[in-house]
């Protein structure tokens, strides 16, 4: 280590007597400088102890290694390489220099689930196929498009959250989602067309055998899947350059559901990111969930004790009845409410009739974090947040919210008969005893703010879904544990095409 | 030949994973054949359909698969032959 820093010492030194003061980020060295975390340059492969502060700091790699700047190609698209499954890191940057992400190289749902079922192009390969109607828009491959947009069945859950309705955040703007996948995962469903409902059902369709993902193999030195859904909230106008340095932002392409246009591109601040991935010994996954700190307050009984949000929280009016009201519905009220109501606004609604934006102030949704973050996950972001790398740039704004982990993860997962709703110990056994879960040591639901507003505490009009990622995962364990290949293998919905049509 | 339209060849296909966890969730158990003999169930599945609350927040049926769903109804509720697990080993 010592040697390194010598190294990169004499390259500060060379670029200064070049003649021109060259800011050289010691980048690459923060990956070796680490004495109890590292901040690492891939994605590790060697699976973490199975307790819990050890899984939340592999959740904290994993977020470091994803979220480094991407190597970029000549058209400023991050590089897809065979060689990088995970996509590709630009290591002589710094962590928080501008620019994609390495995970955002990987696939987008709509480059693997394309419309009419369409052969999706190679793993290191862009297609010039838009999942929205280009309009005016000149660029085409690479962009980023933030939808889900199954175009034929007018199925857009683009703002849906998973089981439930749209985030509407203090300025009005939608949050929007997008889902990716790493190599393993996209070339196993493509080698198998399980883009195709036809070949998945054949196979694995319920009560046949459930899909096998791959895992991964640290002596093989191969990775297993790994899926990122993360949510985005568009930066208002209004926003200044002090608030947009607080976000990872970048610029992005919003489609209008109603006309099916790729509309204009915007800037979009990481509010949210979910991180899963299949590794040898947890069978059922590692769910890692990471938030920026300036969704909601830490936690609703002293918010006086949470870090200072400079520019106002996201999706939290900072209004005292308000948060009693939400803290009353499971975590979240519109504004308009003047009293407790269950019910309605979790519900998802059909994207042809959402209110335009900027939505009503009476409709956007305060939020309030029902479950302050775990404490071995708050122990864990201090670490990496004092690392030099992280403190002090927007990633020190990111939180780990709690990592949900299988027990028993070399076990055989068994997924639930449809045809009735999975008991607790049903839920245990088949998903390998989730940590947290029913029979964990911790008892306590996970959420993240900006993916489950809805669902911080388990629906009672929904039971068994529950409140936790492995728990309403488990509903896809035939598809192991992937709603994305569940719901968006095409069509969608074979019900809403005339039969003749598929 | 089993009789068509039945439920594994041809109802069943019309829900997607989707539909069944959150209806389950509710108590409509679409996934399960014996829930469907009962036309109580049956006409109140349909009714959901009809008026687009089934499925939640997403596409309408197409009309065409309503019919199909009524049709199987009227026949009584053919089953079909019931996929094996390992059918594809």
């Amino acid at each position: 280590m010592r040697r390194i820093q010598l190294y990169l010492g004499l390259g500060l030194l060379l670029a200064i007597s070049g003649g021109a003061i060259i800011h050289i980020h010691a980048g690459p060295s923060s990956v070796l400088a680490d004495e109890t975390v590292s901040l690492p340059g891939k994605v590790p492969l060697q699976p973490p102890d199975n307790n819990q502060k050890a899984i939340d700091r592999f959740s904290w790699e994993t977020f470091v290694a994803l979220n480094r700047p991407a190597e970029l190609d000549s058209a400023g698209r991050p590089v897809r390489d065979n060689a990088f499954p995970n996509g590709k890191p630009d290591l002589s940057k710094p962590l928080d220099a501008p620019g994609p992400r390495v995970w955002e190289g990987m696939k987008a749902d709509h480059e693997l689930f394309r419309h009419g079922g369409t052969q999706p192009a190679e793993w290191n390969q862009y297609d010039d196929d838009l999942p929205c109607s280009a309009g005016s828009i000149e660029e085409k491959s690479g962009e980023k498009i933030l939808t889900l947009i199954s175009e034929g069945t007018s199925m857009q859950q683009g703002v849906n959250q998973a089981m439930a309705g749209p985030l509407i955040d203090r300025f009005g703007s939608y949050v929007h989602y997008e889902v990716r996948h790493n190599k393993p995962y996209y070339e196993f469903v493509t080698t198998n067309k399980f883009y195709l409902r036809d070949e998945l059902d054949k196979k694995h369709r319920w009560p046949r055998k459930m899909v096998q993902l791959p895992i991964s193999d640290p002596d093989a030195q191969s990775y297993g899947s790994l899926e990122i859904k993360a949510a985005w909230r568009v930066m208002d106008p209004s926003e200044d350059e002090s608030t947009l340095r607080r976000y990872y932002w970048t610029w992005a392409r919003v489609p209008d559901p109603k006309t099916g246009e790729c509309g204009p591109k915007q800037r979009v601040g990481l509010v949210g990111l979910h991180i899963i991935q299949k590794i040898k010994g947890f069978n059922s996954w590692l769910w890692a969930t990471f938030e920026h700190i300036d969704n909601v307050p830490c936690n609703y009984s002293d918010p006086s004790t949470c870090p200072a949000a400079p520019s106002g929280y996201s999706f939290n009016a900072k209004d005292p009845q308000l948060d009693d009201l939400a803290r009353q519905n499971r975590g979240y009220a519109p504004k308009n409410w003047t009293q407790p109501k269950l019910g309605q606004k979790w519900r998802p609604i059909d994207p042809q009739k959402l209110p335009p934006e900027p939505v009503a102030i009476a409709e956007r949704i305060n939020a309030v974090r029902m479950l302050p973050v775990q404490p071995d996950a708050n122990f864990v972001n201090s670490e990496f947040h004092a690392k030099n790398g992280i403190k002090g740039t927007f990633l020190e704004n990111y939180i780990l919210i709690d990592t949900q982990w299988p027990l028993d993860g070399n076990g055989k997962v068994i997924p639930p008969n449809l045809g009735v709703e999975p008991t607790d110990k049903e839920y245990v056994s088949g998903a390998l005893d989730p940590e947290p879960g029913p029979g964990g040591r911790r008892k306590v639901p996970v959420a993240n703010i900006t993916m489950e507003t809805f669902y911080q505490q388990a629906n009672p009009a929904l039971k068994g879904l529950g409140a936790s990622c492995m728990q309403c995962h488990y509903a896809a364990a035939q598809t192991d544990f992937s709603w994305t290949l569940a719901n968006r293998a095409w069509p969608p919905s074979r019900a809403a095409l005339k039969p003749e049509s598929h | 030949m089993a009789d068509r339209p039945n439920f594994w060849e041809d109802i069943f296909p019309l829900f997607t994973d989707g539909d069944i966890a959150c209806m389950r969730a509710r108590g409509v158990l679409l996934a399960d054949i014996n829930w469907w003999k009962d036309n109580d169930n049956c006409d109140l599945a349909i009714n959901l359909l009809d008026s687009g609350k089934m499925p939640l927040g997403g596409p309408p049926w197409d009309k065409e698969n309503i019919n199909k769903l009524r049709n199987w109804q009227a026949k009584g509720f053919p089953e079909g032959e019931r996929p094996t697990e390992n059918e594809d080993k």
